[in-house]
């Protein structure tokens, strides 16, 4: 059974959302056809992954007869003097970046995929100084050179040859040639600026050329070894140059590493760079914690780690925003004497946890990195990760000479997990025993407490939305009470729990039949006494609250039902 | 409903590997799955491959199905969470949170003109998926909390709050598409 009772509004309005459009034609013979292959599982019904796709390329390949390019040599592009753009060259390519196009040698590789062939360039005139037109797409807008890489499909067929090309103001400038598939672009150190091929999901090929200035001239093959079926979210760790990527050489993702020089590919180690972690459990993100740093709060608002010794030397906070919130857009802005070093975007990769194993299934976040130098802090980097439902934003400060490890590498250590933020399964006051309404309360009054503490113990906001009128007292601003008990839940901060405690405190009747909690609620200072100070400290005061109410008296929460049963706040003094 | 045979035989067979057994089970709920991921993946063509996936899946699974559950909850367990996964999968690229950005729907080939009905899809499809699951399990299909809290993985207590952060903004996304039919969706 449910507890919350049906909305007819809801209902009513859900009950008039069209219906869903029947299947497409020849689903359920499809179905048919697979459960039918399933339940057999004889060999001759499983089709291995390259068969299909071997058809498909021989019949290209026929049709390109003509430019078929020696793929043992792991080389596509026609030299010469038939006009044709030769697209693959070495010599532009930085020698510290890619030192080879030779085929790797091919180590023990385990998958089933046979490489589709790789590109040419087909026999056709050269496109530079011709202008783009709406057949014409935009691959990647250069971060270097003033212009985009662009494509038009050549084939009107899936994985179809497409012509390539770098256009300025709408005309070609450089002419790639004919290449396959689906492409991605990752930009790197050096000017290094990857292209990444993919067929209806799987891998085709891999090629990496360099803006020294200016568009890549050309992109050079890079073979890969093992050769993956699927190769995903390739970046490059610009520090380390290398790049990284999800791979599947079976069925199962894995984070990998390509050699930019040899192609060679590496699995990587999933363990974590520092072994202590700092969680927010709340935003479902960890910090490592380098060495030299140590622990100030993980809790649901953040993450706050300090040097060692807190000298102000080096600092990474890590905070978190709902959506909305855009209190933090200050902190991507310089402080006083800083100079801006950079900005870019990176991609980071969004992890899943079930219960403690992490996996990555090739999701991504893009963030914005933002670098300072100068001012306070001498050195600060700011990572903005925006997410539709909430925003974390990490922020390093560091002073010169005093970190022992890579700045880049404490920020990429800090793990985004893929989960949307919800409130807390459990509010803080959920499980908590019920409560006898007090002796002295009137009908009304125990019928509205036991109603309060049954929403408590059972976390029904519904009902507490319910027993709030709408001129209840949350806070002093006015805020409304579901709103700011919410999002203070949702910070772990517990205040129904606080609410529940109050409510296990003597009862007091004022003059006009009005019962509050607790007993120092409307007390002068002097009129607090010790048994009234007592109750306080059971419920976690503690002797620097009594401090301040000295002077002004009772600043603490309180809670309070008016004579007729009707709940009219729960607020703090302050 | 299970059509002329009960269905515990049906599961049985199905269990043994009998197909037909299987699709039978599948049309009897198959209203069900579609509507609900339908109104997932907001296009005929992603509702279609995912529920060829799903139900394969189901298949290939049907001796894990335990009678504890309902064969209808645990095909909607399958069918949601291969939903959510086309729906990250098509959605990779772009900054992830599961409040979704406004969808583009296919052009609706069987109502041409402003309906209500259209500001009551426009006001769903302003939900994430999550809580476009809750709402519609629960306050359509008429999912227990203890059977929509299988179909989501998560315990009871977040299907509440979940139904109730659901409802409010729901009702707060009508009121919007009510009075500004032109929306801000796509």
């Amino acid at each position: 059974m449910n507890d919350l009772t049906p909305d007819p509004e809801i209902s009513s309005a859900l009950n008039d959302l069209p219906s869903a459009p029947a299947h497409g034609a020849g689903f359920w013979d499809e179905l048919s056809t697979s459960l039918s292959a399933q339940a057999s599982e004889t060999p001759d019904n499983v089709i291995p992954f390259g068969r299909r796709h071997i058809a498909r390329y021989s019949a290209i390949a026929a049709a390109a007869a003509a430019v078929v390019f020696a793929a043992a040599l792991g080389i596509a592009g026609l030299g010469g003097d038939d006009g044709l753009v030769d697209s693959v060259t070495d010599s532009t390519v930085p020698e510290t970046l890619v030192t080879t196009t030779a085929p790797a040698t091919t180590t023990s590789v385990t998958t089933t995929s046979t490489a589709p062939p790789t590109s040419t360039t087909g026999t056709r005139d050269s496109l530079v100084g011709t202008a783009i037109d709406q057949d014409w797409t935009v691959l990647y807008e250069s971060a270097v050179a003033d212009g985009s890489y662009v494509s038009r499909p050549v084939e009107q067929v899936d994985c179809g040859a497409k012509d390539i090309a770098f256009a300025t103001n709408g005309v070609i400038t450089q002419d790639y040639g004919r290449m396959f598939g689906a492409f991605e672009f990752a930009p790197g150190p050096q000017g290094a600026l990857t292209m990444v091929s993919t067929c209806s999901g799987t891998f085709n090929e891999m090629r990496i050329g360099a803006e020294l200035g200016g568009p890549a001239e050309s992109f050079a093959l890079l073979e890969l070894s093992p050769r993956p079926i699927v190769l995903e979210n390739v970046a490059w760790n610009v520090v380390e140059k290398f790049m990284v990527g999800t791979a599947i050489f079976d069925t199962t993702p894995t984070q990998v590493r390509i050699n930019s020089g040899t192609g060679v590919v590496t699995v990587v180690d999933e363990k974590t760079t520092y072994p202590e972690r700092a969680a927010s459990e709340l935003f479902h993100y960890d910090v490592g914690v380098p060495e030299q740093f140590e622990v100030d709060y993980a809790t649901g608002r953040g993450v706050s780690l300090s040097d060692v010794g807190q000298s102000f030397d080096a600092g990474l906070q890590v905070s978190n925003y709902f959506v909305g919130d855009t209190s933090f857009t200050n902190i991507t802005e310089p402080y006083a004497d800083e100079t801006s070093v950079g900005q870019r975007n990176l991609t980071i990769p969004l992890l899943e946890n079930n219960q403690g194993e992490i996996t990555d299934r090739g999701v991504i976040l893009e963030i914005l990195e933002v670098t300072y130098s100068g001012g306070f802090s001498e050195n600060r980097i700011v990572r903005v990760y925006r997410f539709n439902d909430r925003t974390v934003v990490a922020e390093l400060r560091y002073r010169n000479g005093v970190l022992d490890v890579d700045p880049i590498a404490i920020l990429d250590d800090i793990r985004m997990f893929n989960a949307a933020f919800d409130p807390p399964a459990q509010c803080s006051s959920f499980g908590l025993p019920s409560l006898a309404p007090p002796a002295q309360l009137n009908p009304a009054q125990s019928e509205t407490f036991v109603q309060i503490v049954d929403a408590l113990v059972t976390c029904n906001w519904d009902q507490l939305d319910v027993l709030t009128p709408d001129d209840f007292t949350a806070s002093f601003g006015g805020t409304d009470p579901l709103e700011l008990w919410m999002d203070s839940e949702n910070y772990s901060e517990g205040i129904l729990a606080t609410l529940y405690d109050h409510l296990t405190l003597i009862a007091s009747i004022d003059e006009q039949g009005g019962v509050y909690w607790p007993q120092a609620h409307n007390k002068f200072p002097d009129e607090i006494t010790d048994a009234m100070r007592d109750e306080l400290l059971t419920i976690g005061y503690d002797e620097s609250n009594f401090e301040f109410w000295d002077e002004i008296g009772y600043i603490g929460h309180r809670t309070g039902i008016d004579a007729d049963g009707i709940w009219s706040y729960f607020v703090a003094g302050d | 409903m299970v059509g002329s045979r009960s269905p515990a035989p049906l599961v049985e067979r199905a269990q043994r590997g009998d197909a037909e057994a299987f699709t039978e089970l599948l049309r009897a709920n198959d209203d069900r799955m579609r509507g609900l991921s339908y109104q997932l993946l907001r296009s005929q063509a992603a509702m279609d491959d995912a529920l060829q996936e799903a139900y394969i899946k189901a298949f290939t699974k049907m001796s894990d199905f335990r009678s504890d559950a309902a064969f209808s909850t645990w095909l909607y367990r399958i069918v949601y969470t291969t939903c959510i996964d086309h729906i990250r999968r098509r959605d990779r690229r772009r900054e992830v949170g599961l409040q979704s950005v406004p969808e583009q729907a296919e052009p609706r080939s069987f109502e041409d003109e402003t309906t209500e009905r259209d500001h009551v899809q426009n006001a769903l499809s302003q939900l994430s998926p999550d809580h476009r699951a809750t709402l519609l399990l629960i306050d359509r299909d008429g999912l227990s909390y203890d059977d929509a809290s299988l179909v989501l993985d998560i315990n009871p207590g977040t299907v509440a709050s979940r139904l109730n952060r659901a409802r409010a903004a729901f009702k707060i996304a009508l009121n919007d598409t009510t009075t500004n039919p032109e929306g801000t969706n796509r």
